[in-house]
């Protein structure tokens, strides 16, 4: 037992400490009249602080607190992740707040204590920080969907989120109760070292344990059949925090779902067939059912269940390659996802729009550049070549039949043949439909253009420079290993 | 066969009341109402760790201290849910899940 | 059949039992109750049912949360969420036959497969034998601030960001709006 603490390394945890310490000073500035014009700033500059932090920590592979936190390659891509999509959706938020007269400091914090959860998430090895770190990005959620508490789109998509967050909360919990009662630890690593014995003695327990924690995460990762939520809570929350969730929480859900499933019970044999169902319900339904939505932000609901789709199929083949082509996707995904949903939250901004589809006409001739920005993104989601989208998608397919999953790899093909429908009537809507009546002018600012610069050169550059990309996240995952 | 209650007895117990609380979470109208089904679902769970904790590693204290934590979670899940209810009952006037659903495509 | 007619293990069993039994009527209660109000009480029984079971296996430090956190706290604040909404009154019409049947299924499908994982493992895990630490709560204090191997002190300390964030999520959420122009009204 040491109680005296002289030897903790907090320098680990600075990308963590960097995020709370803007937290605490946006609330504490927050409560000023003056003050409260500081929480874009802050926010920015924790997230960029911890940005930096994680870069340095990268390719140092170090754990604290015992084993309780460990940075290491895997763990600092999914904080880039995480991070790049804190910065992106908060550059997008502030113009949009401002416009709906919701600009309050404490969106900011929100942000800032969610991403910190991501992170606590995406750094440990135990089943009970992950579950904590599950929860300190949940509770933030919940508020952030129903932010907009004088609109009852954004009420009702609070409630909706938090009741299937607290249920699928229970099943995740009970899982890890059972997984507990099998080896009396919720270490991943002991539960990896210990697994034969323990799936001798109880081996049903462990699979009714895993079981459960694959349903808690599939909640959080929208994956079929626990994606009813989706739709519904990305369309009712506000357009900068549906971007944040369609990316951020499933980036974590996937970054425990890999240890817990590539990690801890890399031995359990049986769940690559279960994980094989879920790829395959979650590319079909998520693909099918976009085509027939009106509402762009429903589309790109159901649009982003099928991408979890796509790196399930990563998740069911497992080992390292396609683990990695994974996380190459995840951060493609980040990019160009958020960059739809930029353009779709400067749209927003507008009175009196609900993202449908018939809004969209006359775009390109108002504003082409916009509409050529949408255009790209779109083919990246649809995985034309030369984006992030293709390759992501190619090295995924290509890991399936790699490893002897053809019809994986085949279904997956054909889904996001469908999925090209869907992405190529945004752009028909933008550029070769009539208006009949003139597109509305939008406002653009710097944060604005700068959001939309990131996402763009991102998407593109990892479709350029595919081979370095996939090396790191090779490097990243053999890291955890 | 005995029937002081033995390990077996005590799981079964928990996972009735966690069956319980699934019944409720899916057919209460009332969130309220939903978001006490989700306490017993919490509640269920934080007795299975001190189950395990006494049957499967009593030396230790592992179980128990999860108990705590997801005792502090259900507290912070029960404030959001609150604010939540509150919100949506100054817009809408009902608290009921199956009317709250203009959210449609 | 072997009844031992150990007295402890008597009263332990009695004890059991009737907790037991109360716990899931009271559960049931929770889930069917047509006024929402008495399901908040039949949930703080519920709850004092868990403090009991915790006495029964030996862990009277976490009982006592239980009770104040649970029972004191969380029960006292669905009351209010109920007294804010104004359902008190209110009887709330019973599920669709889809939602009860829906409920129904997973409910007992949940509880068979976890009935049959129990019955075909094995227990004891570990040996049954092993003392448990004298004072669970000094245990739980120490473990929960200790640096070393095993110890909780991260999650101990991040839970505390966890709680400050509820607090301020939920004062966001629903305070007062103060100014009128604050928020669109579409």
């Amino acid at each position: 037992m040491n109680l005296s603490g002289a030897n903790i390394d907090f320098t680990l945890l600075l990308p963590e400490i960097s995020l709370a310490i803007c937290g605490f000073a946006i609330l504490l500035l927050g409560v000023t009249k003056r003050g409260k014009d500081f929480g874009f700033g802050l926010g920015l500059f924790g997230l960029i602080a911890a940005l930096a932090f994680t870069v340095q920590q990268w390719g140092t592979l170090e754990t604290g607190f015992f084993g309780m936190v460990t940075k290491d390659g895997f763990s600092s891509l999914y904080n880039i992740i995480f991070l790049l999509a804190g910065i992106i959706s908060l550059l997008i938020a502030q113009t949009y707040l401002r416009a709906k007269k919701i600009d309050k400091p404490e969106y900011y914090a929100l942000v800032l204590f969610s991403i910190l959860g991501m992170m606590v998430m995406a750094s440990s090895y135990d089943l009970i920080i992950i579950f904590i770190g599950l929860e300190i990005m949940s509770i933030p959620l919940y508020v952030l969907a129903g932010f907009h508490r004088f609109n009852p789109k954004s009420n009702e998509a609070g409630i909706k989120y938090f009741i299937i967050g607290a249920f699928a909360s229970g099943f995740l919990l009970y899982g890890i109760a059972l997984v507990y009662g099998a080896g009396a630890t919720t270490d991943l690593r002991l539960i990896a070292a210990n697994y034969h014995s323990m799936a001798q003695q109880a081996p049903l327990l462990l699979y009714a344990g895993v079981a459960l924690i694959l349903i808690g995460f599939g909640f959080k990762v929208g994956a079929v059949p626990f994606h009813m939520w989706a739709p519904d809570v990305y369309q009712g929350a506000p357009t900068p925090v549906t971007a944040f969730f369609s990316v951020g929480p499933k980036a974590a859900g996937f970054a425990a779902l890999m240890r817990i499933l590539d990690f801890g019970f890399d031995s359990m044999d049986e769940i690559q067939s279960v994980l094989w169902i879920l790829a395959v319900l979650t590319m079909a339904v998520g693909n099918i059912l976009a085509l027939f939505q009106d509402n762009i932000k429903r589309m790109l609901a159901y649009s982003s269940i099928a991408h979890a789709g796509y790196i399930l199929v990563a998740l069911t083949v497992g080992g390292e390659g396609a683990v990695a082509s994974g996380l190459y996707y995840l951060l493609g995904y980040t990019f160009f996802n958020l960059g739809a949903f930029a353009i779709l939250t400067i749209l927003d901004t507008r009175d009196g729009t609900d993202s449908r589809f018939s809004e969209l006409t006359g775009m390109a001739s108002r504003h082409p550049f916009l509409a050529t920005l949408l255009a790209i993104f779109m083919f990246s989601l649809a995985g034309f070549p030369p984006t992030a989208g293709f390759f992501g998608k190619l090295y995924i397919f290509s890991g399936a039949v790699e490893g002897g999953f053809i019809w994986l790899a085949i279904i997956g093909v054909m889904t996001s043949f469908v999925s090209v429908y869907y992405y190529l009537r945004v752009v028909v809507a933008c550029f070769f439909t009539k208006a009949d009546h003139p597109f509305q002018q939008v406002a653009m600012n710097p944060y604005l253009a700068l959001a939309l610069i990131i996402t763009a050169v991102g998407a593109l550059g990892l479709g350029l420079f595919p081979s370095s990309w996939i090396d790191l996240s090779r490097q990243a995952f053999a890291s955890f290993l | 066969m005995s029937f002081s209650p033995e390990l077996h007895h005590w799981l079964i117990l928990s996972t009735i009341l966690f069956s319980i609380g699934i019944y409720g979470v899916l057919t209460r109208r009332n969130a309220v109402g939903v978001l006490m089904s989700v306490e017993l679902l919490l509640n269920s769970a934080a007795m299975n760790f001190l189950i395990f904790n006494h049957y499967a590693s009593k030396p230790f204290i592992d179980g128990a201290i999860m108990a705590l934590f997801i005792i502090a979670v259900a507290a912070a899940e029960a404030v959001i849910a609150m604010a939540l209810f509150v919100a949506i009952f100054r817009s809408r006037k009902t608290v009921d899940v199956t009317q709250i659903n203009t959210l449609k495509g | 059949m072997d009844i031992t007619l150990n007295p402890a293990d008597l009263t332990h069993t009695i004890a059991f039992y009737t907790l037991a039994l109360t716990s899931i009527v009271a559960a049931l209660i929770v889930v069917t109750a047509k006024r929402i109000f008495r399901a908040a009480v039949a949930l703080a029984v519920v709850l004092i049912c868990g403090a009991g079971f915790y006495i029964l296996l030996n862990y009277d430090f976490i009982a006592g949360v239980q009770l104040l956190v649970y029972v004191g706290g969380i029960v006292i604040l669905i009351v209010f969420a109920v007294m804010l909404t104004s359902s008190l009154e209110s009887i709330e019409e019973p599920p669709s036959l889809g939602r009860k049947a829906l409920g129904l299924f997973s409910s007992l499908a949940f509880l068979a497969t976890a009935v049959i994982a129990f019955s075909e493992t094995k227990f004891p895990l570990s040996s049954i034998s092993a003392e448990q630490p004298k004072d669970v709560a000094k245990a739980v204090g120490r473990k929960l601030l200790d640096y070393g191997a095993g110890g909780y002190v991260l999650p101990f300390e991040v839970i505390s960001l966890l709680l400050l964030a509820s607090v301020i999520g939920a004062i966001v959420v629903a305070r007062n709006p103060k100014r009128k122009n604050e928020g669109s009204a579409t």
